[in-house]
């Protein structure tokens, strides 16, 4: 990390450029309806399978020390293609209203870099719309852990599709998330500019280090 | 140090810093006769970053190699990774700039603010700004629909002089980490950057661009006040 070293090439080092000054109408970006955004496929990349869009070949490997959602579904045998082309067949996990209560923390190592996302407190993937309705966070990848207490801790997947049926319920809360993760889409579809109904919440850090 | 190790270290400053000068003389002007658009980017190393807020739609972010001007122990030319964030229409609330220098020996900041310095107006605006991140602190809040780990050439945001989106729009490698969001607002954000790029519009009520002795910080920034 480069943080705050002296340069010493000067003060010319920092090139300011101005591209063009001239005076303009204002225009406000808060005015302008936002367009549909949707991931874009190259001319040569494969097509989307499994996943509204192509993940990276590498998943995120996410831990979550506690966490709450109204709900978890389980999908299995869901064959999805990578960025690479290649397929993986996984599973797929419909959170609602998933919000984080303590510490999660994010990262991929791929391609000479690593990736840290962590958030040390309270954080959401997925909260409320505008219109009071929970928001639905959906991953695909491989919940490797993930424990519920209930009178006894029922710890993975399997155990508490076993132990609590098709639709988890996961109100009183969950710990010990473990999970490598291809994609994670989360979907607001009452989302407005000015909208302060975030589904996504991460209060921390983003950092990216290169050996 | 006496007075004259004073003014030869200014006047060596002065001259080093007079791009920086010229370009804010010139800002200046533009500022004192009405709403300013322009293009801006700073880049050169790493650069300390302050706002209260960064709000905008269609928002990206993409893992990125970038290229340095150090060199490898094999003398190959160096190289960083960054997550470089793009927003199409954005809103900052205020913004600092800061990097140390070091000329004949004495260090000294040079710092770049936009903004009113009111954190409840959002009030620079922005059209196809480009970030590189190295590592930063802040809240990030992203809405509508979001979509994480997607590839990094495919992630769509900044627009081309038709309004179309620009293919690979933030130069990424197959296989990087992506984001992508209609909206997002990054709030209290302080931390490191490689540089910034806001080729397009650029309105601000006032800028400030200062050279001072020794390693001056941008301020920790208030939080934003209101909505954007």
């Amino acid at each position: 990390m480069r943080a705050g070293r002296p340069r010493r090439s000067g003060a010319a080092a920092v090139a300011l450029s101005l591209l063009g000054v001239c005076l303009l109408p204002g225009s406000s970006a808060a005015a302008r309806p936002g367009r549909h955004l949707a991931a874009a496929v190259l001319p040569g990349e494969p097509t989307p399978m499994g996943v509204p869009f192509l993940p990276s070949s590498t998943p995120l490997h996410i831990t979550i020390a506690a966490m709450v959602a109204n709900q978890m579904t389980v999908q299995n045998n869901v064959t999805i293609r990578l960025a690479d082309g290649s397929t993986v067949t996984t599973t797929r996990y419909t959170f609602v209203k998933l919000q984080i209560s303590s510490n999660m923390a994010v990262t991929q190592s791929v391609n000479g870099y690593t990736l840290h996302i962590n958030v040390p407190s309270n954080g959401s993937l997925g909260g409320l719309d505008t219109a009071g309705n929970a928001e639905t966070t959906v991953m695909w990848g491989n919940i490797s852990n993930i424990c519920v207490t209930v009178i006894f801790q029922i710890c993975g997947v399997q155990g508490l599709l076993n132990a609590l049926g098709s639709i988890i319920p996961l109100t009183a809360g969950a710990q010990n998330f473990v999970g490598d993760i291809y994609a994670i889409q989360t979907t607001d579809d009452h989302a407005a500019l000015s909208s302060t109904n975030n589904p996504v919440h991460l209060p921390g850090s983003l950092a990216v280090s290169t050996p | 140090m006496n007075e004259t190790s004073h003014g030869t270290r200014w006047g060596r400053t002065a001259v080093a810093a007079l791009p920086a000068l010229v370009c804010a003389g010139g800002i200046g002007a533009a500022v004192g006769s009405g709403a300013l658009a322009a293009g801006l980017q700073v880049q050169g190393g790493s650069l300390e970053f302050a706002t209260s807020s960064l709000y905008g739609t269609q928002f990206g972010a993409a893992v990125v190699e970038q290229a340095t001007s150090s060199t490898t122990a094999g003398g190959a030319p160096g190289s960083v990774h960054v997550l470089r964030l793009g927003f199409a229409d954005g809103l900052l609330d205020g913004l600092c700039l800061s990097q140390e220098q070091t000329i004949g020996g004495l260090p000294f900041t040079l710092t770049i603010t936009l903004g009113d310095k009111n954190p409840g107006t959002w009030e620079v605006r922005t059209q196809n700004t480009v970030l590189d991140l190295t590592s930063v602190t802040g809240t990030l809040d992203m809405d509508g629909l979001v979509d994480l780990n997607i590839n990094g050439p495919d992630v769509t945001t900044v627009t081309d002089s038709t309004g179309a989106f620009v293919p690979d729009p933030l130069g990424s490698s197959e296989n990087r980490f992506g984001i992508q969001a209609h909206y997002a607002k990054f709030d209290q954000v302080t931390g490191t950057v490689q540089d910034i790029q806001i080729p397009g519009l650029l309105q601000t009520p006032a800028i400030g661009i200062s050279v001072q002795p020794g390693n001056v910080p941008c301020p920790t920034p208030p939080a934003p006040t209101g909505t954007p």
